[in-house]
């Protein structure tokens, strides 16, 4: 062993804190160490003696080593691997040198531990090839948008470049709570199934997604959170939580087998991808969002051409309807105004160029409508309110039919209409947003109605016509209605005559004896329409005679009835030849004719009885009505009739009256004929009150005609003879039994007019009578 | 087994409160009250409170729109029918705008007045 | 008083029985009332007031009034109170609907019901009253209206 005289070199040798080694160089025998082997190796000295050099080289590099022995390296140390007795693994650099030891040849060596030192090397290196990873992934993620591509593509990258076992991808459904694969690569990919889910929690990855934190195993077999999910044999395994902000998005996970391969470095370049790589997706979502949102708008642009071309389309048909209805269709705002889409009609139907946001209530205001404003306003005002059933106000609706007077711009002439409108409540939910209107012009059948109504009355009045005159013998009708022409004519000519000559009152006194003619025929044949019309013309004419001055434009009226009568005379008269056509074998024969005359005076002086309420015979025994000569018939009836008129209204009493004058209660009218040289003559006598003296007298006084002392002086005859003059009689009541007091003087001109006589005999009280005296052609 | 409709005619007509009666016998009514004057119609409307009102406006004491509104301050819930001569739309308008639920004007056929309660009981 | 509110009054008293008897009526002509009392057994009367004043009276017989309310009410007794009822409502209702031709300003009161033939109606005497017959089946019932 070694000698104590090197002593010296020998605790130098052991202080060395390098491993020394001393060995046979033929046989590589460790002949000796210092202390520093033992406290690095863990050899003892007599363990290591028994040693050979090789023996601490792992056999992969025995062949380098038996090399190496030949050479004498002092300069430039070898690079080998040693193992400690504990089987740790050491790289070493060893320098070497020869000595002469107790007699051999030996080699020493001097070892240097460098494995610290290649383990910071090595670890530089990959910590360069992680930084050149991350400069890759984060080329690719800015350039990389398809989110698949760039996930398959990192985590290949990370496997390949660190020779993970493998390195997979996980995204967070965070409503389900669960992770499931999106990328993966390495060997154990095919392990797994594509459809993984890690629950929230569950094993390393899920806590990593639990708690938010990196998670580290460097044994698995150690770890109590470490779950196998396939076969994988995975030893050590990093878990990084991909954050999106405050917010997990997914894991990225690496896997190894050995032990304790991922050390700080680790961790940290796997959160630097972690981050980058959320930023990536998120790139990558933004993208496909965009993506996504630019289909869906250029989608909608397309909807919206389509829609528009169809609102387009719509738009032409409604403005077609719009131009082409002819009702005015149009739409009134909870302000009552109206519409700009509105129908063309409604401008030519108001007569107004821009009815477009008029207020319709105004509107028809300035059209004076017939109907109030207020009401218009309260309805349209009702229309808007939900609360109102509908159709109990379409009941109510004002403007169903009413009157506009129309005036052009800037004309002075206004045009009366009929307007009908219409309305219709717009709902949209439960709201009214608007009313829909309709209006018509009904002017035309307004018109056409009231034509109808009329001429409905009409055919009314010619059914009663042929009703009231079919008891009426034809003859007579002719008879009625040549003399009713005839009057008719007189009149005519009157109103032709050159009014200067004559007095108007003349004119209508005239005229109104002929209407008077008229009427007292037609009640005699019982025509009582006819009769009623020839009263309202004889109304009319008193209205115009009671104005203070006349003028010519008064007769217009008068006018108006004239035709009024010719029309109706001509329509009887058209009635007549119907019926005379069923009565063509009928020949009238004067005797029969005359027969007529009596009994419609009979008739007549009946019916007066009934409407007034007295009893009153007719006497007619000593008139023999064939005496009576043809052309005076028509005059002789007149005569007669008036009388009878006068007689029943207020010559013969009521019943009451005669039986307080103790004269017998049923009157007597009495009519006898005579002739005399050339003329034939009838007397008609009343058993009534006669004339009352007393009120002539009063009358004539009131009238202001004569002078009282005048009247005074007069003689009762004189007195008697004021019945002669228009407007004399002492009733004022006009009806169609009595007259106004015309009947008698129309009776004294008539007779006159034939050259003919008019003489009278009365007692007051007691009775009148009239004696006519008319003179016989003897033709 | 339906809940009867309480009924009150106020009409100052005897002639028209018996045809009134007469004519809506087919709904299921009870009438629960009569009155012939503004004044007691409303007392009685107080007293019996009915579901339907037929009201006439031309009546002693008291016209039939102030009744009306009297009514509805007591109880705006009751469903009014004015039966009335005055047939002019602008009271028909009134009477609606007042609160009125229906408007029948005289004169009126049976079958017009069960129309229009029919259609205001629905 | 003019001819269009003759024709008013004929065409509501027309309307009233077409409605109410489902049979037709038929107006006479109108006439100037005189001093001579048209006055039947029973008579409703209407006062006018607003902006023409005057007055409206329909006048009838006991038996028509009790056919018509036996018409309305089906019925066949009628009592006397039910009778005077009707010819009051039936003026009443006459009057009523001839403010839908004078509008609002037209207001019409309470009817008064007469009986007997033997008293006249007062009516103004500044004023013309009109008389407008109807005939109604075999009756007759005359309106005499009185207005400014």
């Amino acid at each position: 062993m070694k000698s104590p005289s090197n002593d010296k070199y020998y605790s130098l040798f052991n202080q060395i804190a390098d491993p020394i080694f001393i060995f046979d160089t033929e046989n590589c025998r460790i002949l000796d160490c210092n202390q520093a082997v033992t406290r690095i190796y863990g050899y003892k000295r007599d363990e290591i003696c028994r040693m050979t050099f090789f023996d601490l080289h792992p056999a992969s590099e025995q062949t380098r080593v038996k090399k190496a022995i030949k050479i004498v390296n002092k300069d430039i140390p070898f690079t080998f691997t040693h193992y400690k007795k504990s089987g740790v693994k050491l790289i070493v650099e060893i320098l070497s040198n020869r000595i002469e030891y107790e007699g051999k040849q030996a080699t020493v060596s001097i070892v240097r531990d460098v494995s610290d030192r290649v383990k910071i090397e090595k670890e530089l290196e990959r910590r360069a090839t992680q930084f050149s990873l991350l400069y890759q992934i984060g080329q690719k993620v800015s350039s990389e948008l398809d989110l698949g591509n760039l996930l398959q593509t990192i985590v290949v990258n990370i496997r390949d470049t660190f020779d993970y076992y493998g390195v997979m991808l996980l995204s967070l459904d965070s409503e389900k709570q669960t992770l499931s694969l999106q990328s993966i690569a390495g060997a154990y990919a095919r392990i797994f199934p594509v459809n993984l889910t890690i629950k929230v929690g569950e094993g390393m990855i899920g806590q990593a997604a639990l708690t938010q934190q990196t998670q580290l195993c460097y044994d698995t077999t150690l770890n109590p959170n470490y779950v196998k999910k396939a076969g994988e044999i995975t030893r050590s395994e990093l878990s990084v939580p991909i954050m999106k902000g405050e917010v997990v998005i997914g894991v990225l996970d690496f896997q190894s087998d050995l032990v304790n391969a991922f050390d700080e470095s680790d961790v940290t370049a796997a959160e630097t991808l972690s981050s980058q790589i959320a930023g990536a997706i998120l790139n990558a979502r933004l993208y496909e969002q965009a993506q996504k949102e630019i289909e869906e708008r250029l989608k909608a642009e397309a909807e919206l051409i389509k829609s528009r071309n169809s609102l387009r389309a719509a738009k032409r048909r409604t403005d077609n309807i719009l131009e082409n209805v002819a009702e005015g269709f149009f739409l009134l705002d909870n302000k009552f105004r109206i519409s700009l889409e509105h129908s063309a009609a409604l401008r030519d139907i108001l007569e107004i160029k821009e009815p477009a946001q008029q207020h319709l209530p105004a509107v028809l205001q300035s059209m004076s409508a017939d109907e109030s404003t207020e009401n218009i306003v309260d309805f349209l005002e009702l229309m808007f309110k939900p609360t109102i059933e509908e159709e109990t106000l379409t009941e109510l609706n004002p403007l169903t039919e009413i009157n506009v007077k129309i005036r052009k711009e800037n004309e002075l002439i206004t045009k009366d209409k009929v307007l009908s409108f219409k309305f219709q409540r717009i709902f949209n939910d439960n709201e009214i947003i608007g009313l829909i209107a309709t209006v018509v012009d009904i002017s035309e059948k307004v018109r056409l109605a009231r034509k109808l109504v009329e001429s409905e009355e009409q055919a009314k009045l010619q059914m009663e016509w042929f009703m009231g005159i079919l008891h009426v013998e034809p003859p007579l009708l002719k008879e009625f209605i040549d003399s009713a022409n005839y009057e008719l004519d007189q009149i005519e000519t009157t109103f032709r005559t050159d009014r200067q000559e004559l007095d108007l009152t003349e004119v209508l006194d005239s005229i109104y004896r002929s209407v008077h003619m008229i009427k007292g025929n037609a009640s005699l044949l019982d025509l009582k329409f006819f009769a009623n019309r020839a009263h309202a013309f004889e109304e009319k004419i008193e209205e115009v005679k009671k104005r203070e001055t006349t003028s010519a434009k008064d007769f217009i009226p008068l006018v108006m009835q004239l035709n009024e009568m010719r029309k109706n005379i001509g329509e009887i008269t058209k009635m007549i030849e119907r019926i005379s056509r069923i009565h063509t074998h009928f020949r009238p024969k004067r005797i029969y004719e005359n027969q007529l005359l009596l009994n419609s005076l009979k008739n007549l002086i009946k019916s007066l009885s009934q409407d007034l309420n007295k009893q009153v015979t007719f006497e007619h025994q000593d008139f023999d009505p064939d005496q009576l000569p043809y052309e005076y018939r028509l005059l002789v009836k007149d005569l007669m009739v008036q009388m009878v008129r006068n007689s029943m209204s207020h010559g013969i009493e009521s019943m009451a009256e005669r039986k307080k004058r103790k004269k017998p209660v049923v009157g007597r009218i009495e009519i006898k004929n005579f002739s005399e040289n050339g003329y034939f003559c009838f007397t008609y006598k009343d058993d009534g009150r006669g004339l009352h003296l007393k009120k002539l007298r009063e009358t004539a006084e009131n009238s202001g005609k004569w002078d009282k002392h005048e009247i005074a002086g007069w003689t009762d005859q004189q007195l008697a003879e004021l019945i002669y003059q228009s407007g004399f009689s002492t009733f004022q009541k006009a009806d169609l039994t009595a007259g106004r007091g015309v009947g008698m003087d129309i009776i004294k001109k008539k007779i006159s007019s034939h050259q003919g006589q008019l003489m009278m005999n009365f007692d007051e009280g007691k009775f009148l009578e009239f004696t006519v005296k008319l003179p016989v052609n003897e033709n | 087994m339906k809940e009867k409709i309480k009924l009150m005619i106020v009409d100052d007509s005897v002639i028209i409160r018996q045809a009134i009666h007469k004519h809506l016998k087919e709904f299921n009514i009870e009438v629960v009250g009569n009155a012939e004057d503004g004044k007691v119609a409303l007392e009685v409307f107080k007293k019996t409170r009915p579901d339907v009102v037929t009201l006439d406006i031309t009546m002693p004491e008291l016209d039939g729109l102030t009744v009306l509104e009297e009514m509805l301050k007591i109880d705006e819930s009751v469903k009014v029918m004015v039966v009335t001569a005055l047939s002019d739309k602008s009271t028909g308008l009134k009477a609606i705008k007042l609160g009125a639920k229906s408007f029948l004007p005289k004169p009126f056929t049976p079958e017009k007045l069960r129309s229009s309660f029919e259609r205001l009981i629905d | 008083m003019n001819e269009t509110d003759l024709h008013f009054f004929i065409d509501s008293t027309v309307n009233y029985f077409e409605e109410v008897t489902n049979e037709k009526a038929t107006a006479g002509i109108p006439y100037i009332k005189d001093s001579e009392p048209v006055v039947l057994e029973y008579t409703g009367i209407i006062g006018i007031s607003g902006k023409r004043k005057g007055s409206i009276y329909v006048t009838s017989t006991e038996e028509m009034l009790r056919t018509i309310a036996k018409l309305i009410l089906g019925i066949e007794e009628v009592e006397r109170g039910e009778i005077k009822d009707l010819v009051g409502e039936i003026a009443n209702t006459i009057s009523g609907n001839v403010r839908q031709a004078y509008g609002s300003d037209f207001m019409i009161s309470v009817p008064v019901v007469v009986e007997g033939k033997a008293r006249d109606i007062k009516l103004p005497n500044n004023i013309q009253s009109f008389v407008i017959p109807i005939t109604w089946r075999d009756f007759k019932i005359f309106l005499v209206v009185c207005l400014e």
